[in-house]
């Protein structure tokens, strides 16, 4: 500590520029008095001496003038001698300075790219106008805020033209469209007029849709993307008013949208084509199938927001008794905030450990500079004799610190914008905010972070030196013949700079097991499915006509049969809407009999499918029956329930036969209470990390006409066929059976693999990149310990060589080593798992079946690292051996 | 400054003069501008807009150290003192300035 204070006092004393100009007045006003008194003494008056004295001096200012810009020029000059000496110094030990500037390369650079993703992801404001008043409107529950929105809510929040600017509602999704360039399934946004304004969307050419074209039942308008009318139109500018189908139908092209706007922060597909949302004003459903985003009003706060939504939340339940539990509430969140919120912990802790890494990479710098210091020893001394003063030694050593570092900045700048594009794109699709196409920005926070962390590591690898420079005696004898106290000095530097290397390594590969952990546990989770030889194609039948359940039921009937009729397909089915990992639909549903507090019994997952569904995903039918060809709109409503939803709800009895009343005023058409009929296991389909909630399942053919068409304007008919072999050999005879039985074009074809191995890609790539920041401060701890036990042996050459003629055995002289790098090591594990408690809480949300303080990830995470250090020091320790007492006598 | 001579005077031939007035013995600034003055029987007239700034640059070049000593009666004053390095400087400057104007000299007296 007493090293730190003097350091500071040396540090402040390059800038005392105000004592600097205290001692100039008084030495100039000195040369005043002087040379008036001598006038005086001359003969003059007082009065006349002073005024010729003043007169001969000149200006004052012009003096302190002058002075003041030699001080400048002896700063400046300072300066690039420093930088030249340093430059100089490096070139003598070039491997040094190679290996510091790879290093400090590596660990910048990768620095630099992580925070250029954090910062593109979540510091980069959105590219809207106004952006840090946009919000999004929330539905808020104990457990959090959901954001999908159904018309009645839309509306109700629509009146509070006091909280909000604009407010706009909008929905994601494919299409079906026929262009010029002939049918192609593009990516397509649902949105409310106000889309526009509220998110900056302008026209290049036309204009967007109007409130009056954005209600149901208004003649079909589209606004096309920019991209979209460059390949489908060639950009031709009379595309105004000609007529595009879209799902069937001719929608009325009005504009094409600026190729400024995109739309990545809200959706990782850019849409192609922009059609009206169409919500009818006064819509009391309670169907949530949207999200709705506003501007606050200027001068409006989110807390004065959630304020008013309390309160709107209260009328609403009023009005729809039947619509929100007791509990919930609406509110809004910064608009950013809701984007990235999955992930802004995972990415806060990735750079964490990133940063970390660049640490241990400097400490480690630092201690090999160490041991150029102590052969530079004799220079310090000389250059101090020669009038150089301590704090111009210690700026020397920093400036060298700041040359490495900026050196290794700028060839880590190189590296990371090499790195960065493919990086970005391992993680597009993880992250919101970054699609494949666009890198992340280098912009001036990157630059500014770069700069920040260049000068953080300059002070890390130049103060050590400093310090030791300092704390040196900087005595021109001591330069060649090094006292004991010297070495055991540095000795115990270099061992300090070890123990922390370790401590933080432990940290970061506790960091590491604990995802590793994870990374394994999620592969052995049993999704409640046969992820095997099973193919999912889409179908969008979201176009005008397909109102009538015969009709859809028809499509659906011809397109499993096509596909059944493939050879090497075993089981096809059909689902509406999802497979599970990817989608959910979700309906409430009521247990007619039962007491109810609040206005049903749970929410839980809800499919519609054909019969054959279970068995063509594996999902094992425990008790009753699955669905057959037999049930029908117009035989008893039927539904099968699984596994936690019998054990939680039916604990003591059996469900089989008990009624269950499914969607009460989310679905429209006629809802009434079901049979149940059947018991499957459990299927994890939100993530593979969480088990099953309950779950619903009916038969497709048992939705009536309204409820058909509401589905399938939501979610696409999802074709299942479990195959022979190979899913994706089928991939081409499918299509094109299901392309001729439904007339309709297939999309998104994926194996199950496929989904679930991307249902986990987020948690992958934590665990990749974790492990990689622990593996390199695994290797750099090695490093340190291997450098810190070869020096100890070097140093005590001597007492080894006199140990060994005393009969010292080689295992003696090892374990002697050892023994001393067991005790850093010991060190070094203990403070790790100490920072490993107290920091890896900050993991759990990222873990799964393992808790963040687990002792057994503390416990391997430290033998890892034990074994590696002893293996660093083993190495040194067997040179000790090597000492022989003659060899020792004649270099002495 | 009518009588700023010094300001034809080149910058290292200053240096070399305060040098010289030091090598004698430590002195604070005004002491050194008369001790100029003298020694150059009036020719060399330092003004302190030359003096002081010539004081910083030699400090910096660690020809000269200077501290803050009490003098005669009892008054701080900035005293200015030779090193090692100044002590060295001087003895070149002075050998490489002797060989020049007798250089000048000679090729002044031929010329002429």
């Amino acid at each position: 500590m007493v090293v730190f204070w003097r350091l500071i006092g040396v540090v402040r004393g390059l800038w005392r520029r105000e004592q600097a100009d205290r001692e100039l007045d008084a030495e100039l006003r000195d040369f005043l008095d002087r040379a008036a008194e001598e006038r005086e003494a001359a003969g003059s008056t007082r009065a006349e001496a002073a005024r010729t004295a003043r007169a001969a001096f000149g200006g004052m200012d012009v003096v302190k003038e002058r002075v003041r810009e030699v001080s400048l020029e002896t700063l400046v000059e300072g300066i690039r001698q420093d930088l030249r000496f340093a430059v100089r110094s490096l070139r003598r030990s070039p491997a040094f300075t190679a290996v510091a500037i790879f290093t400090l390369a590596v660990g910048i650079g990768a620095n630099t790219a992580f925070f250029s993703v954090v910062n593109t992801v979540l510091l980069r404001s959105l590219p809207f106008p106004d952006a840090d008043r946009l919000v999004a409107l929330l539905t808020i529950g104990p457990t959090g805020g959901g954001p999908a929105v159904s018309p009645a809510k839309l509306n109700a929040w629509r009146r509070e033209t006091a909280l909000f600017e604009r407010l706009a509602a909008y929905q994601f999704g494919s299409v079906n469209v026929v262009g010029p360039n002939g049918p192609a399934y593009v990516s397509s946004g649902s949105v409310s007029s106000d889309f526009f304004p509220l998110f900056g969307a302008t026209t290049v050419l036309g204009r967007p849709f109007e409130a009056s074209e954005d209600l149901p039942g208004a003649a079909p308008v589209v606004v096309l993307s920019h991209g979209f009318w460059q390949r489908q139109y060639g950009g031709a500018a009379a595309v105004g008013g000609q007529t595009l189908t879209i799902n069937g139908s001719g929608h009325t092209v009005l504009g094409v949208l600026a190729p400024s706007f995109d739309a990545v922060d809200l959706t990782a597909t850019a849409p192609e084509v922009w059609i009206p949302l169409g919500i009818e004003p006064a819509s009391q459903s309670q169907a949530a199938y949207f999200f709705a985003s506003g501007r606050l009003r200027a001068g409006v706060s989110p807390e004065q927001a959630n304020a008013r939504l309390a309160i709107v939340a209260e009328g609403f339940k009023k009005q729809f008794p039947t619509a929100l539990r007791p509990t919930v509430t609406f509110g809004v969140q910064p608009l950013r905030g809701l984007i990235v919120r999955d992930v802004q912990r995972s990415l806060l802790v990735l750079y964490g450990a990133v940063a970390t890494v660049l640490l241990i990479a400097c400490v480690n710098i630092g201690n090999l500079n160490l041991v150029r210091m102590t052969g530079r020893q004799a220079e310090m001394a000389m250059r101090a004799a020669l009038g150089a003063s301590r704090p111009r030694i210690v700026r020397q050593l920093l400036t060298e610190g700041i040359v490495l570092s900026f050196a290794g900045g700028a060839a880590g700048l190189v590296l990371g914008t090499i790195v960065l594009p493919r990086a970005s794109r391992l993680v597009a699709g993880q992250l919101p905010r970054l699609s494949a196409e666009l890198t992340p920005q280098v912009d001036w926070r990157v630059v500014l972070v770069t700069t920040v962390t260049c000068v953080a590591a300059s002070v890390v690898l130049g103060l050590l030196p400093a310090l030791h420079a300092i704390r040196g005696s900087l005595n021109p004898s001591s330069g060649d013949n090094r006292s004991g106290t010297d070495v055991r000095r540095t000795l115990r530097a270099r061992t300090c700079l070890v123990v922390a290397e370790l401590a933080l390594a432990v940290v970061l590969l506790v960091g590491a097991v604990l995802l590793v952990r994870t990374f394994a546990a999620l592969r052995t989770i049993d999704p409640g499915f046969d992820r095997t030889n099973l193919l999912s194609l889409r179908t969008s039948l979201s176009e005008p006509g397909m109102t009538t359940a015969a009709r859809i039921a028809a499509i659906v009937d011809s397109g499993v049969g096509r596909m059944r009729e493939q050879t090497g397909v075993t089981t096809a089915a059909a689902s509406l809407c999802c497979v599970p990992l990817e989608n959910q639909g979700y309906l409430p549903f009521i247990i007619p009999g039962r007491p109810l507090e609040g206005p049903y019994h749970d929410v839980g997952t809800w499919w519609s499918v054909t019969p054959d569904y279970f068995e063509a995903l594996g999902i094992p039918l425990l008790k009753g029956r699955a669905f057959t060809d037999a049930d029908r709109l117009d035989t008893e409503g039927v539904v099968v329930i699984n596994q936690t939803m019998a054990r939680r709800f039916w604990p003591d009895s059996d469900p089989l036969g008990q009624p269950l009343l499914l969607g009460k005023n989310y679905l429209p058409g006629t809802v009434s209470p079901r049979r149940i009929v059947g018991i499957v296991g459990d299927v994890r389909d939100t993530t593979l990390s969480r088990a099953a909630a309950s779950t619903t399942y009916i038969p497709m053919r048992q939705l009536d006409d309204e409820q058909v068409a509401l589905v399938v304007k939501a979610a696409p008919v999802v074709w299942i066929a479990r195959t022979a072999g190979e899913p994706r050999r089928l991939e081409r005879a499918l299509t094109r059976a299901l392309e001729i039985g439904t007339g309709h074009p297939v999309a998104r074809v994926r194996t199950m693999e496929e989904i679930v191995s991307a249902s986990t890609a987020r948690s992958d790539l934590n665990t990749v990149l974790m492990s990689g920041f622990g593996l390199a401060a695994l290797l750099l701890a090695a490093i340190g310990i291997y450098g810190v036990t070869a020096y100890a042996v070097e140093q005590r050459a001597r007492e080894f060589g006199i140990r060994r003629a005393l009969g010292a055995t080689p295992l003696q002289l090892r374990q002697l080593v050892l023994r001393h790098c067991i005790t850093v090591t010991g060190v070094g594990l203990l403070l790790g798992i100490v920072g490993a408690l107290a920091v890896s809480r900050v993991l759990s949300s990222l873990l799964f079946d393992v808790a963040p303080r687990d002792p057994w990830v503390l416990v391997s995470a430290s033998a890892i690292l034990a074994g590696v250090a002893m293996a660093a020091a083993w190495l040194p320790a067997g040179r000790a051996l090597r000492h022989e007492i003659n060899a020792v006598l004649r270099h002495e | 400054m009518a009588d700023d001579t010094s300001s034809w005077l080149v910058q290292g031939t200053l240096d070399m003069l305060i040098l010289k007035t030091l090598a004698l013995e430590p002195m604070h600034g005004y002491g050194i501008a008369t001790r100029i003055d003298q020694m150059s029987q009036g020719v060399f007239k330092v003004n302190a807009g030359s003096l002081f700034p010539a004081f910083r640059r030699l400090e910096r070049d660690h020809l000269i150290r200077s501290d803050w000593r009490v003098t005669e009666n009892n008054r701080n004053a900035k005293y200015y003192a030779l090193t090692a390095q100044g002590r060295a400087t001087l003895r070149e400057e002075t050998r490489a300035w002797e060989v020049q104007t007798a250089a000048i000299a000679r090729i002044l007296k031929t010329t002429s």
